[in-house]
């Protein structure tokens, strides 16, 4: 398995993160719950009654994967929104929204 | 959607033994898609619903094809030398071709593998008008075939039709299907004509909870259902059947979240089991 998949599919479960964490690796769905059978498999997570925990296996790779791909920069900690940005516009403009875009 | 949250989607795959299937991507990517279109009560809900949910696919066909021959009493069985089959439709609809069609195949190929039929004749009914010339002994049976009965509609349209063509095969009826909803059981049991099915499909939410708790959740969805632009005609599933059901296509009795093609913030999505 690709060891930055296990990577954020521990730190997945260890934080209770947002699945996105993965997807934005570009990750379907079906793609995680394949990765997730492996680490099953592999003995890195467990079932504990309802919810996925990290077994001592997992929680000691999980320790030694963070130490290679743990992110530092820490202006990438959080991602910036960029699908409500709009392009640049004049100080006196009038920014009028498209009705069918609004969500509220 | 947090990952936890993922987990339970998928624990149910597993459980259900779908990860195992062809295509179980496809559901599994789209329901995933829809949760995380929606707010935590409404997940909540899903989730609930989807454990419920019967996913019949073809894989599974044959044994509910045996399992459900099998109902029928030794008595009748060794009584009869043939046995006729004709794929429950409506009127309007013959000549095109329905799920009833396939499933009337199967049952012919299967049923000369089970012991209990390998020695009987089995006869195809083509079309509504070969009624008119049907000759059979008290003991032949007609099963009239569907994988899924629904509301009971297209069933009483059918019956309908045959009766008024030959009534004097109606001791012969027998009704055959792969699922059954509770509304169809109960209009097809009223007229006492026997029946036979391999599941027993219940109304998803009203037959699970009692006054508020029921009402709650079926306002909660109509609430949804509006919110994803989904057809209001299907409200609940065609008839309000509240089906969580798919066969080899899933039919419109299920919950429309699960098979119609939604929308959200203008962007078409496609449903976790999409009927097109």
């Amino acid at each position: 398995m690709n060891q930055k998949h296990l990577y954020l599919i521990l730190k997945s479960i260890e934080n209770n993160s947002s699945i996105n964490l993965l997807r934005r690796e570009g990750l379907s769905f079906s793609q995680i719950s394949t990765l997730l059978s492996k680490a099953i498999n592999d003995n890195y997570i467990k079932y504990a009654e309802e919810i996925i925990v990290l077994s001592e296996k997992g929680k000691q790779k999980f320790s030694d994967l963070a130490n290679h791909y743990k992110e530092t920069d820490k202006d990438l900690w959080i991602e910036k929104e960029k699908s409500s940005q709009i392009s640049k516009i004049e100080i006196d403009s009038i920014f009028l929204p498209d009705k069918n875009n609004l969500s509220f | 959607m947090d990952f936890q949250t993922y987990t339970k989607i998928f624990k149910i795959f597993v459980s259900k033994g779908w990860t195992s299937e062809y295509l179980y991507e496809t559901p599994l990517d789209n329901l995933c898609e829809l949760a995380t279109n929606l707010n935590k009560e409404e997940v909540s809900l899903l989730i609930e619903l989807i454990e419920r949910y019967n996913w019949l696919n073809s894989n599974k066909f044959n044994g509910l094809i045996v399992s459900t021959l099998k109902k029928i009493e030794k008595k009748k069985i060794e009584a009869c030398n043939k046995m006729h089959l004709f794929p429950i439709q409506k009127p309007n609809d013959e000549g095109k071709t329905k799920s009833g069609d396939s499933l009337v195949y199967n049952i012919r190929g299967v049923s000369a593998m089970v012991p209990e039929f390998g020695d009987k004749k089995i006869g195809i009914i083509n079309s509504f008008s070969d009624f008119a010339q049907l000759n059979v002994d008290k003991n032949e049976i007609i099963l009239l075939v569907d994988d899924f009965l629904g509301s009971g509609d297209t069933f009483n349209r059918c019956l309908e039709k045959i009766l008024e063509i030959n009534s004097s095969i109606a001791q012969n009826l027998h009704v055959f299907a792969i699922a059954i909803h509770t509304d169809a059981l109960r209009k097809i049991e009223s007229l006492k004509i026997p029946t036979y099915y391999g599941h027993w499909e219940k109304k998803g939410i009203s037959d699970y909870y009692d006054g508020n708790e029921a009402m709650t959740r079926v306002d909660l969805m109509t609430k949804l259902e509006k919110r994803l632009k989904i057809n209001p005609n299907y409200s609940l599933g065609y008839g309000k059947s509240e089906a969580l059901i798919t066969l080899i296509r899933t039919p419109n009795n299920t919950f429309p979240i699960f098979w119609d093609n939604y929308e959200i913030k203008g962007e078409k999505k496609k449903a976790p089991f999409p009927r097109y």
